[in-house]
């Protein structure tokens, strides 16, 4: 979900930049006592969580990925909707381990990109690794050599910038024909729809060669694509064309550190809201980012407002105080009033919980659901919505516009608090919501929203996404009616094994 | 586009002297030779381009001595500062495979074109202390600077 940034080119900060602020930042304050938390041996990091693995199936979400596959047609419960025609791409971190060492933090693992071929003739599989420059130079070395945003690995490799440690393991973008595998500290990664074959690094020009670009793009009406790249107190705004060409990369100040992931856009506006937190002084390039990324009490996440047409800055405004990774989906009124739903966690310090993970311990996730309105003048509004959300999405077709419903994954079982296992569709409108229950043997997934072909309402279209069943030990794709989730799943398709948990993806429809 | 300080003397370095003899060694001089060895040049393409900085006693921090340029050869290349008194030196140097006597970078300051320092077998991010590249010249001595690229 992150990684290193490259800032300031500075004598100390040049390359130690990562997610989410200036390396020359570096606190004051005293550290806490937790402050050591993140940065555990990382011999002892594997053996931790074997022992854990051992008598807890779940991890098998963080464990390697048992391998690279090809399936013609899985086994299916239930029936493809006719109508339902073309691919779910997801990206997600699937390697952890090699010769013994275990990454420290879960957002390291190297990208695996799983495609899932839906349509009439049933539902096929492939997983191919992203073949960046650093697991080409780990898989001849038969071990970890890069340095990484979790940090610990003995750095064996030069680091140039931030394309020398690019996992690409975060999302994944189409874009005129082929796939982009993302992360956000450096560039995009050119992949083969089909076969998923690794192409090289995007070079979109214009100086943007190896600069930050963030995993969540997002798409206007119009087709181009707007992103961002995060340089902490600064950030790339950049527009692309529908076919993939640099129109435009500014960068523009924000005033102050904070991490950003995600942002979002409206008819007329790009907003950049930055989290509470701010990089201690225990950044470096031994450490990584991920482990300095702190809350700092007492402050508000800021707001920034950009034309996205001009790039320039419009507005600012707060909001409370914490952390948030992704928005569903912004759009803005006539008097420029903007009206957008986020997951919200007040724990600023929310970067450190995926540390857990690679020690066979669970994340704790708290964010919640709000409904935010940001008036031109005055006070925002900030209307609370489910607790325990994360991954929100809505139907593409209404990204930008105004959209009464957004699909969240969230936490229904009473008591539960380490992975989702339901998925909710929200009604911004009127705050009610249709939940499915997947049930406590399962760990799911983001689910994309696809539009059913003619259709018009907002949510008419299916829900489909990827799920581990640890149980079983095996994962599934699952589609629903979006319209209407909590009546259970239309269709499912498993594999024989259980890949690990992954982020972000996107559902190309087929060409006709 | 944004220049990394360090970079910058080597820029100017393209319209000095040095420059229209690039390609040949200095001038034997009087005084003490450090040797660079540069390697890992993964192209015979433009030039090696390397300031050599030096530090006196009482100096607060290093200053440019003189500028090094050298066609690149694919393998390795060496260059020789002659003529240099008793002291500390470190060399900081680039690649500059397409010719055009500046290092390139990208929006964020990020050089694209090899680069690497005296005394540092392994490029870790940013410009190392000058203490971690230094040699501490009182005869004549030889330093490794091992270049690293962009993916």
């Amino acid at each position: 979900m992150s990684g290193p940034h490259n800032t300031e080119p500075s004598r100390r900060g040049f390359l130690a930049g990562t997610a989410g602020g200036l390396a020359a930042v570096a606190a004051t304050r005293s550290l806490p006592a937790f402050a050591q938390d993140p940065y555990h041996p990382i011999d002892e990091i594997a053996p931790t969580f074997a022992k854990a693995r051992a008598s807890d199936p779940r991890l098998a979400g963080f464990a390697n990925a048992p391998g690279e596959f090809d399936l013609t047609h899985i086994r299916i419960e239930g029936k493809v909707p006719k109508g339902l025609s073309g691919a779910f791409y997801r990206n997600g971190p699937a390697l952890f381990e090699r010769d013994g060492v275990r990454y420290r933090h879960w957002f390291d693992g190297d990208g695996l990109v799983q495609r899932w071929s839906i349509g009439p003739s049933g539902i096929g599989y492939r997983g191919r690794f992203v073949a960046t420059h650093k697991r080409s130079l780990e898989e001849k070395a038969g071990k970890f050599v890069v340095a990484t945003s979790g940090g610990g690995i003995a750095i064996k490799a030069p680091l140039t910038g931030s394309d020398s440690t690019n996992p690409s393991n975060t999302s994944i973008l189409p874009v005129d024909g082929a796939m982009w595998a993302l992360w956000e500290g450096g560039s995009a990664v050119e992949l083969d729809a089909e076969t998923l074959a690794t192409k090289g690094y995007i070079d979109l020009g214009e100086g943007s060669k190896g600069a930050p670009f963030s995993a969540h793009p997002r798409v206007g009406e119009d087709g181009r694509v707007w992103n961002v790249g995060s340089l902490g107190s600064r950030v790339i705004l950049y527009r692309l064309s529908n076919n993939g060409k640099l129109e435009q990369a500014r960068i523009q100040t924000l005033g102050q550190p904070g991490y950003y992931h995600d942002f979002l856009l409206t008819s007329r506006s790009l907003v950049v809201i930055q989290c509470s937190t701010q990089s201690d002084a225990t950044r470096s390039i031994e450490n990584g980012s991920f482990g300095s990324m702190r809350a700092v009490p007492g402050k508000p996440m800021k707001v920034h407002v950009f034309d996205r047409e001009s790039c320039d800055l419009i507005r600012q405004a707060e909001l409370p105080e914490g952390f948030v990774f992704h928005f569903g989906n912004g759009w803005e009124e006539e008097d420029g009033t903007i009206r957008f739903d986020m997951a919200h966690d007040g724990n600023a310090d929310l970067m450190l919980e995926f540390f857990k993970p690679m020690r066979g311990l669970f994340p704790d996730w708290n964010a919640r659901a709000y409904r935010v309105t940001l008036p031109v003048k005055g006070a925002p509004l900030v209307e609370p919505l489910q607790k325990q959300v994360e991954f929100p999405k809505v139907n593409p077709h209404f990204e930008t516009r105004r959209n009464r419903f957004v699909y969240m994954s969230t936490m229904a079982t009473a008591g539960r608090a380490d992975w989702f296992d339901a998925v909710v569709k929200i009604d911004l409108e009127n705050g009610k919501d249709q939940i499915f229950r997947y049930g406590p043997e399962w760990m799911i997934e983001e689910h994309l929203f696809v539009p059913r072909p003619g259709g018009v309402k907002e949510d008419d279209g299916w829900l489909v996404g990827t799920a581990l069943n640890w149980k079983k030990q095996r994962s599934a794709l699952t589609v629903f009616d979006a319209a209407h989730p909590e009546r259970g799943f239309l269709a499912r398709g498993w594999l024989d094994t259980a890949m690990p948990l992954g982020l972000h993806g996107q559902f190309v429809v087929a060409s006709s | 586009m944004r220049i990394s300080p360090w970079m910058m003397p080597i820029i100017f370095c393209a319209a000095s002297p040095i420059i229209a003899a690039e390609g040949k060694d200095c001038p034997k001089k009087d005084g003490l030779i450090l040797t660079l060895k540069v390697e890992g040049v993964r192209s015979s393409m433009g030039q090696i381009r390397a300031e050599l900085l030096g530090k006196q006693p009482g100096d607060a921090k290093a200053k440019t001595v003189t500028y090094g340029v050298k066609d690149a050869q694919s393998g390795s290349v060496v260059i020789e500062f002659p003529g240099l008194t008793p002291g500390d030196y470190a060399v900081q140097l680039y690649h500059d495979e397409n010719a055009n006597g500046k290092v390139d970078m990208n929006m964020v300051g990020i050089p694209l074109e090899g680069f690497g320092f005296s005394n540092t077998p392994l490029v870790a991010g940013g410009i190392p202390e000058f203490d971690k590249m230094k040699v501490s010249l009182s005869a004549d001595a030889t330093t490794t600077a091992v270049l690293a690229y962009a993916p």
